[in-house]
């Protein structure tokens, strides 16, 4: 026991109880200590032991301890001090949602993060799941360097190492499957037949899904085996992806069921074409085995029974079927729908069946129709992300001039007729369609300019005035990020405009605050230090 | 009323006088009772004030009514120090026996030599006012090295540090402010300026104030670069001249750390081992900021841990964001 060890027992065990007082190698200084009592006696031995202890402290030396090879240098200059107090602001929360365009604009222009930032934009990035990919140029060498010492950061390199499938989590076996497919994905499927007997249902409709990836017509067989499955969920697995396979024994019984259901009568001199219906009559086991299961539909009450089975029946079957068996255009075929008793599950079928097979003629051709929106059972922007950009701004553009036109109206019958409940209706009109358009506006990264444009006048409208719309209000500010650039100066003067004497007046400023921060966020990085 | 008034000017030394010795009366018997107090501790056996750290705070407010507030803020600390995990009895009992040596050294200041006086009586907690600093000034073109912010019961104490470009000498700022008051904003990490400070008297003279401040700059470099070794020299010199020395600068030369992000190592030069003070909140970013290369690093020695507030790395000056601190 050292002498200090010793006072310190002696002081937690009390001087009642016992009192260690050590010789001191350093008489002197034992002999300036005061008389009396132990206490004092034992205070000051600390007091001296203590300070010696600290002047006399040697460090040890450090134990070479896991990896220690330096970061490589950058090849990418840093971003400008201005460009990292944006990002230093955007990692503490605000404006966060301009975190990723922050990132692809430092890399557009070749500059990096500063090495300081890196734990809390990495820290971040693995929670809001950001792909490393958009991450991976503006970090640099140092972020990957980073992203290799600590433990949780590292990336699971699935498909490359054979126990992640073997002994992994269910996870984790699922990345692996999805990676393997990419790269192999015959010896993929291989892997996956060999231990789905195994499995559990869950896992088993959780490890077919994963074969979207690299998904082909060697997949068919297998495929269609799983139909057999006991599991309604691990069918249903089969059949999403038996959907998109145009060959398939699947969708040939799914066809038959389809046309069974569905007889065109072109028009004549004396009648209009119609299209006559004759839903199934009740759900046969064949159509259990097929995966088909109206019972999400039914249960949220959208719509009855057989009506739901005609919808995942329609859904089936390639849309550009019905134009060779009609002998007419996808928009006349939407049309024959329109009004029809069973419109919901019709038009739903189809935008379903566009979507699994990526037909973007029949996914515009619905989109192109505003008014049958309601009517689908599907969200509105999964059928636009079938369809190219510039074939939703075109559509987008045609219903905002129609938004614009009801605005307008609105405004004419209050100036005109004074009819307060009147204009009110119009006004929600255009705010309906607004948030109906909203979904597809929002699969844009970056809109259009035209569209940003033909967009303005009706937020002018829907924002200002006595009775500011809180959805429009809303729905700009999620829009504020796709903004083009360019266009930014003048939604910003717009905006500033409107805020004034405005009940939203926050909610408008704080989208202005939005856009003024990216307008200089993207100043910034294109900015150098002296 | 005309400040030149001999007889208003003896009043009032008069009544400084009185009231001075009025203090000193009240720090006395503060600090006999703390005297008896320390020694009851010691008696029962320190974990028995462990389950009560209540204690210390009472105390401590009685410190603060004897006018002897730096006592009261070594007895605060003592409530955190008796709750530090391991070790907890030899860091509490290191600032039990630094009381026990103030209370002592105060009880025969008289015979101390001058500058140790004045490091007694500002560890109680004596201020000096500014105008009796008269002392000559010392002129250089100052660095400003780092900041750190703490709280000592509702007052936030700004401690700045500088460093003399041809002197090479450190500088202690204190800025204080209550409430809601802001704090002094003018002296930024990173910059210099030509001026000149005047020390307070001490033993081991590192608290100064600024008595004129010309032309501000960016960083210079300094070539004060020690091993952590070396370095620590220094502390123990400073610490024989001053036992109640507290904090001690250091600027070491090529760190480096090494080891997993969660759990790393910070050495100097040498490949000594740095402890570094587990309040610091910024470990991740030196460590991202050394990427394993040795960066030159200034920071604060508290006798047991080192506690980072700048570093230069790729040329660019970093403070450790004062705020973090605590």
């Amino acid at each position: 026991m050292t002498a200090w060890q010793q006072i310190v027992s002696s002081a937690i065990v009390g001087t009642d109880r016992l009192l260690l007082l050590p010789s001191i190698a350093d008489p002197p200084l034992l002999a300036r200590l005061p008389e009396g009592e132990k206490e004092a006696a034992l205070l000051s031995t600390a007091a001296v032991l203590s300070l010696r202890r600290r002047a006399g402290w040697l460090p040890e030396q450090a134990a070479a301890e896991g990896p220690d090879t330096p970061a490589a240098a950058e090849e990418r200059p840093g971003v400008s001090r201005h460009a990292a107090r944006h990002l230093k602001s955007l990692l503490s929360g605000e404006h966060a949602v301009l975190l990723p365009e922050w990132l692809q604009a430092a890399d557009r222009a070749g500059r990096i993060v500063p090495p300081e930032l890196l734990p809390r934009l990495l820290a971040h990035a693995r929670q809001q799941r950001f792909s490393m990919e958009s991450l991976a140029a503006a970090i640099g060498k140092r972020g990957v360097w980073l992203i290799g010492r600590k433990l949780e950061w590292r990336l699971p390199e699935p498909g490359t190492d054979p126990t992640v499938w073997e002994t992994g989590e269910t996870k984790e076996r699922i990345a692996w499957l999805a990676a393997k497919r990419l790269e192999d994905p015959a010896a993929a499927r291989a892997a996956l037949e060999k231990v789905i007997g195994n499995e559990s249902a869950a896992v088993r409709a959780e490890f077919i899904g994963a074969l979207a990836a690299g998904l082909s017509a060697a997949d068919e067989p297998f495929l269609e085996t799983t139909l057999n499955d006991k599991s309604k969920e691990v069918r249903k697995a089969a059949a999403s992806l038996l959907c998109r396979l145009p060959d398939s024994r699947w969708v040939e019984r799914m066809s038959g069921r389809a046309h069974a259901a569905l007889r065109y009568q072109p028009g004549g001199l004396l009648r209009s074409a119609k299209l006559e219906v004759l839903l199934p009559e009740s759900l046969d086991n064949a159509m259990k085995r097929d995966g088909i299961d109206p019972g999400p539909y039914t249960a949220r009450k959208q719509v009855g029974e057989r009506a739901a089975i005609l919808m995942l029946i329609v859904a089936g079957v390639p849309p550009s079927r019905w134009e060779q068996t009609f002998g007419i255009t996808p928009a006349a075929i939407l049309k024959l729908a329109k009004d029809h008793e069973w419109a919901e599950a019709l038009l739903s079928g189809w935008a379903m069946a566009a979507i699994h097979s990526g037909d973007a003629q029949w996914a515009a051709a619905i989109l192109m129709d505003e008014n049958s929106w309601p009517k689908l059972l599907v969200p509105l922007a999964d059928v636009a992300s079938s369809v190219p950009a510039a074939e939703r701004e075109a559509f987008i553009l045609r219903a905002l001039a129609e938004t614009r036109g009801i605005v307008g109206a609105a405004i004419t019958a209050i100036t005109t007729i004074a009819a307060p409940t009147t204009a009110a209706a119009t006004t929600e009109q255009a705010e309906e369609l607004l948030a109906r358009l909203h979904p597809v506006l929002k699969t844009f990264d970056e809109l259009p300019e035209s569209l940003a444009a033909g967009l303005l006048p009706v937020v002018k409208k829907l924002l200002g005035g006595g009775k500011p719309s809180w959805t429009c209000a809303t729905i700009v500010h999620e829009l504020a990020p796709r903004i083009p650039l360019p266009a930014c100066p003048q939604w910003i003067e717009i905006l500033g405009q409107l805020s004034e004497e405005n009940s939203l007046t926050r909610q408008i400023q704080k989208t202005a605050e939005l856009l003024v921060f990216r307008t200089e966020m993207h100043r910034a990085i294109q900015e150098s230090d002296l | 009323m005309p400040a030149s008034d001999p007889a208003k000017i003896a009043e009032r030394e008069e009544a400084r006088v009185a009231r001075s010795a009025n203090r000193e009366q009240r720090v006395r018997e503060g600090l006999e009772e703390l005297r008896r107090w320390l020694q009851d501790i010691v008696r029962q056996g320190l974990p028995s004030i462990r389950q009560e750290p209540r204690r210390f705070l009472e105390m401590a407010a009685r410190m603060v009514d004897a006018q002897a507030p730096g006592v009261a803020r070594l007895l605060r600390e003592c409530s955190t120090l008796a709750a530090s995990g391991e070790e907890w009895a030899e860091r509490l009992l290191h600032q039990l026996a630094i009381l026990h040596l103030l209370i002592e050294s105060y009880s025969r200041l008289d015979s101390l030599p001058e500058p140790l006086q004045a490091d007694i009586r500002g560890a109680i907690g004596w201020t000096m006012q500014l105008n009796e600093l008269n002392g000559p000034g010392v002129s250089d073109r100052w660095l400003v090295r780092g900041q750190r912010m703490t709280e000592e019961d509702r007052l936030r104490v700004q401690r700045t540090w500088l460093e003399g470009h041809a002197t090479k000498q450190s500088a202690l700022i204190l800025h204080f402010a209550a409430g809601n008051q802001p704090l002094d904003r003018t002296l930024v990490p990173g910059t210099s300026f030509d001026g000149e400070l005047v020390f307070f008297p001490s033993n081991t003279p590192l608290r100064a104030v600024v008595r004129t401040r010309g032309e501000t700059f960016p960083a210079t470099a300094c070539q004060t670069l020690s091993t952590f070794e070396e370095a620590l020299n220094a502390y123990a010199e400073a610490l024989a001249q001053n036992p109640f020395l507290e904090r001690f600068p250091m600027v070491l030369k090529a760190c480096r750390m090494i080891g997993m992000m969660d759990a790393p190592q910070l050495i100097d030069d040498a490949g000594k081992r740095i402890p570094l003070a587990r309040s610091f909140g910024q470990t991740a970013e030196l460590f991202t900021l050394g990427g394993g290369h040795p960066l030159p690093l200034f920071g604060e020695w508290s006798g047991t841990d080192f506690f980072p507030l700048s570093v230069l790395a790729d040329g660019r000056f970093i403070a450790f964001n004062p705020h973090l601190a605590e």
